[in-house]
């Protein structure tokens, strides 16, 4: 019987010189569901996607995929796992088309129906019509539409993809999350790196956060969210709140900002059940314009445990 | 069988990444021989003496037509067959010919360097003249063939531009697509791939021959059709230079996965197709110059692969070192490269960085 992890990650360190890329990370990925790496840029998400395929070698600790070492039988992981690198590696000036073909020659096992699963494949990601054009006249998205078609033509168990919706315009992003929703629906099991928390959101049913190359939170998105225990609160006065910790002194409300001169954004415990009270407290003295609540993103996930935006 | 069929495939679809390499690659030798066989093949130029002014230099226009010089300039060294005695005074030896004692001068028949047969020719002429005054006492000239077929120069140059054809083909188009590999990060589906690496370099390395093959046989019958001179036997010649080939890919595959960058690698590839054309017998074969020269020249591909080349080209006739030595050395060659080409597969691509 197939063991619940498709990857355990553990207590895994990298460094470059005296930088460490990744710190003591440990995490497990089930099979069948979409696994994210969030995290700024430079946080070590490519790092750890290229200790889990062998290509970069750990400085400390242990990485099995699918029940396999990474280090003694990379070969065999391989036949099992596909990859779509940050960085589009296809070839620009062959055709879609031939693109499959070298990928077919490199990497499947059973090349009697590969004719067929290119096919299939060029129609699930809506590239069958520009087949035979030359990758170079594709836009973004297309060619990272190609690039999964290219990643699941031998079937593979596992897919990592290196932020998927880089540089993809908005419809194209959509599409690639469908593709990747569908994919999941059909047992595979996807480990995408992110800076997008929308796309974090959307797409993963468990993530771990990683700052500076350590894990700092690790979980369902919602569960992360839950955990965070204060909504987010966005007003607009006239005129504008002079003392708002006096005014707010009688709820629960941290991380007061000024965003513009008759704005305010701070967190409140409870919010979604206070509104009206909250209401009544700032209509006393103030005309309310507009009030936002919103339940915190996982960027403020971010901000409560580095103390900084994800997007900065 | 499938497998490697496809990816011989797919080698020979990376043209289109290309095309301009390619081209370099292939036709650039044979436009080589062509413009230079243009350049050489003059067969008659101006000579100081085709007017002449004086009755000296009637007579050495008349005696050189009666040698059959092409007309030229004035060579003045001939080369004879004999060394030259140390103060540098040229050997006449006296033999008895039909008991007859005969002064005798030989010289080397040099009809495959039309410059050294201009000047041999020149002072066979000035010998004829001298003759004329000498009488029943005049020195014999006896033209000696170097080879046992005297190859024509616009010939020799372009045989011997074939095994540079068939190395720049594979070193270039080799290094550059194998550079353009790591450029491009394609080189990624290469690390990750289940397929074994002997069967990716078998497909990479035969696609290789197989360009180069066609870059030879373009100038092969370029060569024919300029010179009239045509191979007894295609397939010998492309036999011979099988082992060339192979040892050019690897070199350019090695250069390519050293440099992972396309300019360098080109110009490795360039420098050492030509280099290997300049001291492997290029302008002539490896005997025919300095002890140390042919000591060198033997030890690039090339030169064995010319000496191979033209006894079966010259009728059979055999003007090449040890054949048996020649193939084990070509063979030890080959084998130490691919050993070479699968170590740096599989540090370069194969192995985690550390």
């Amino acid at each position: 019987m197939a063991k619940k992890y498709a990857i355990e990650v553990k207590t895994v360190t990298r460094k470059f010189g005296s930088l460490i890329a990744v710190d003591d990370l440990s995490f497990s990925v089930e099979r069948g569901g979409i696994f994210g790496l969030l995290g700024p840029n430079g946080a070590g998400k490519t790092t750890t996607i290229n200790l889990i395929l062998g290509l970069l070698k750990a400085h400390q600790g242990s990485i099995q995929v699918l029940e396999m070492d990474i280090n003694s039988q990379s070969r065999q992981i391989y036949n099992k796992v596909g990859y779509v690198p940050q960085e589009t590696n296809l070839y620009l000036d062959l055709s879609a088309i031939d693109n499959l073909w070298h990928h077919a020659a490199l990497y499947c096992q059973d090349l009697s129906d590969v004719k067929n699963r290119m096919e299939e494949l060029l129609n699930f990601t809506n590239l069958w019509q520009r087949r035979k054009d030359p990758v170079r006249t594709f836009s973004g998205g297309m060619k990272r539409r190609l690039a999964l078609a290219r990643a699941l033509l031998h079937d593979p168990e596992v897919i990592f993809f290196d932020e998927p919706t880089l540089g993809v315009d908005v419809q194209g992003r959509f599409a690639l999350w469908e593709h990747i929703q569908q994919q999941r629906e059909v047992g595979k099991t996807f480990v995408i790196s992110t800076n997008n928390m929308v796309e974090a959101d959307t797409l993963c049913d468990r993530l771990v956060i990683i700052d500076h190359g350590r894990a700092i939170a690790l979980d369902t998105p919602e569960n992360m969210k839950s955990a965070m225990k204060y909504d987010v609160v966005s007003i607009h006065t006239s005129p504008a709140i002079t003392n708002p910790e006096a005014l707010l002194s009688d709820y629960k409300v941290r991380h007061l900002t000024q965003p513009e001169p008759n704005g305010l954004r701070f967190e409140m415990q409870g919010a979604d059940t206070r509104t009206t009270d909250l209401i009544n407290t700032i209509t006393t003295d103030h005309e309310l314009n507009s009030i936002l609540i919103a339940r915190p993103s996982l960027d403020d996930v971010f901000l409560f445990h580095t103390g900084r935006a994800l997007r900065e | 069988m499938k497998r490697y069929i496809l990816l011989l495939r797919s080698e020979f679809k990376l043209f289109l990444t290309a095309p301009v390499v390619h081209l370099i690659a292939i036709v650039q030798p044979t436009l080589m021989y062509v413009l230079m066989s243009i350049i050489m093949v003059v067969p008659t130029f101006e000579m100081r003496l085709m007017n002449p002014t004086t009755k000296q230099g009637e007579n050495l226009l008349a005696a050189a037509e009666q040698v059959g010089s092409p007309i030229g300039p004035d060579y003045i060294e001939p080369v004879l067959v004999e060394d030259a005695s140390p103060g540098h005074r040229q050997v006449v030896q006296v033999v008895e010919i039909d008991g007859t004692p005969t002064a005798l001068q030989r010289y080397g028949y040099i009809d495959s360097n039309l410059v050294k047969n201009l000047r041999n020719r020149l002072t066979a002429a000035l010998m004829v003249l001298w003759n004329n005054e000498l009488g029943s006492q005049g020195i014999l000239i006896q033209e000696h063939p170097w080879l046992p077929q005297d190859i024509p120069y616009t010939v020799y140059f372009g045989m011997a531009m074939i095994p540079l054809a068939g190395y720049l083909a594979a070193a270039m188009i080799g290094s550059y697509l194998m550079a353009q590999e790591f450029e491009n990060g394609t080189i990624l589906s290469y690390k990750l791939c289940p397929t074994s690496f002997r069967l990716i370099l078998a497909a990479k390395i035969t696609r290789l021959v197989v360009t180069s093959l066609a870059a030879a046989i373009i100038l092969y019958i370029t060569l024919g059709l300029i010179t009239g001179v045509w191979s007894t036997s295609l397939i010998a010649i492309l036999v011979i230079l099988l082992p060339l080939i192979l040892i050019a890919s690897c070199i350019g595959l090695i250069a390519g996965m050293l440099t992972r960058s396309a300019l360098p690698s080109f110009l490795i590839a360039l420098a050492s197709a030509f280099a290997f054309w300049l001291l492997g017998s290029g302008f002539g074969l490896a005997a025919g110059f300095s002890p140390l020269f042919e000591i060198i020249s033997r030890l690039i591909p090339n030169t064995p692969v010319i000496e191979m080349m033209f006894p079966y080209f010259y009728f059979g006739k055999k003007v090449a070192a040890q054949p048996l030595l020649v193939n084990l050395q070509l063979t030890a060659y080959v084998l130490g490269l691919l050993i070479a080409v699968g170590f740096i597969y599989k540090k370069r691509i194969l192995s985690k960085e550390r």
